[in-house]
């Protein structure tokens, strides 16, 4: 069971590393400034806590099922944006995200 | 994608093999996560820090990055992104043959599926919300 929390967390965790380099690359005037602030370095904290549990995850379960659960990021990092840093959430963006759910649960049947 | 898309987007300027670079690069770090997961079960944090595949993973992932900052140099995020969904399939195959694992119909159909909401979800002209992970 903690393999699958591990996933789940993983996949949190690439949502809050999105939105913290989003947000750490936000009004920004130097590539400097963008690279040395907290939550650009939190960004990529979180990107190697995700690569820790992703391993972890791993060790019971199989590179089929962690690498596809992984594509629920590309549902839940708009919809996150959308909540936490009010960006649009497109048409498009809710329709690929039916299928990508609906993939994922064809995948997760067989 | 027409001629004049495929102009615009570099594909003539012989930039598109950076894309299938940083597909190989990212399904190369899923393949050495993998083996850093079957090498280091059992031996706590320590074994899976001090882990080969871990530091294999981490220089791909590197290559990755750079790869990636420079495709989109020259092709747009909308146009690029989707092909980035071809890990799945490359995954799927290394999961099979790399590790033995079963893979039925309905996984393969599966990531179909999901290729095709990446893509949906790809396809609109530059107001795309995605960023590569």
């Amino acid at each position: 069971m903690t393999h699958e929390l591990a996933l789940g967390g993983a996949i949190l965790g690439v949502i809050a590393s999105q939105l913290l380099l989003r947000v750490g690359a936000r009004n920004k005037e130097t590539s400097l400034d963008v690279i040395l602030n907290w939550k650009t370095l939190a960004g990529y904290a979180s990107m190697g806590l995700v690569v820790l549990a992703t391993i972890y995850a791993m060790q019971k379960i199989p590179l089929r099922t962690a690498a596809t659960w992984n594509s629920a990021t590309f549902v839940l990092t708009p919809i996150a944006a959308r909540y936490v840093l009010g960006d649009p959430l497109h048409a498009r963006t809710a329709m690929g995200s039916v299928l990508i759910v609906v993939g994922i649960v064809i995948f997760s049947l067989g | 994608m027409n001629n004049d898309q495929a102009e615009k987007e570099g594909v003539g300027n012989g930039f598109f093999w950076l894309i299938l670079l940083a597909v190989v690069f990212r399904s190369l770090a899923a393949i050495f996560a993998k083996n850093a997961a079957l090498t280091s079960t059992g031996q706590g944090l320590t074994g899976l820090l001090f882990n080969i595949w871990l530091l294999a993973e981490l220089v791909v992932l590197g290559c990755q990055a750079v790869t990636w900052s420079v495709v989109l140099r020259h092709f747009s995020l909308p146009f690029a992104y989707p092909f980035m969904s071809l890990v799945f399939v490359v995954n799927l195959f290394s999961a099979r043959f790399l590790f033995q694992e079963t893979v039925t119909i309905q996984h393969m159909v599966g990531v179909a599926v999901i290729m095709a909401g990446i893509v949906v979800i790809c396809s609109k002209n530059g107001e795309g919300t995605i960023s590569p992970t």
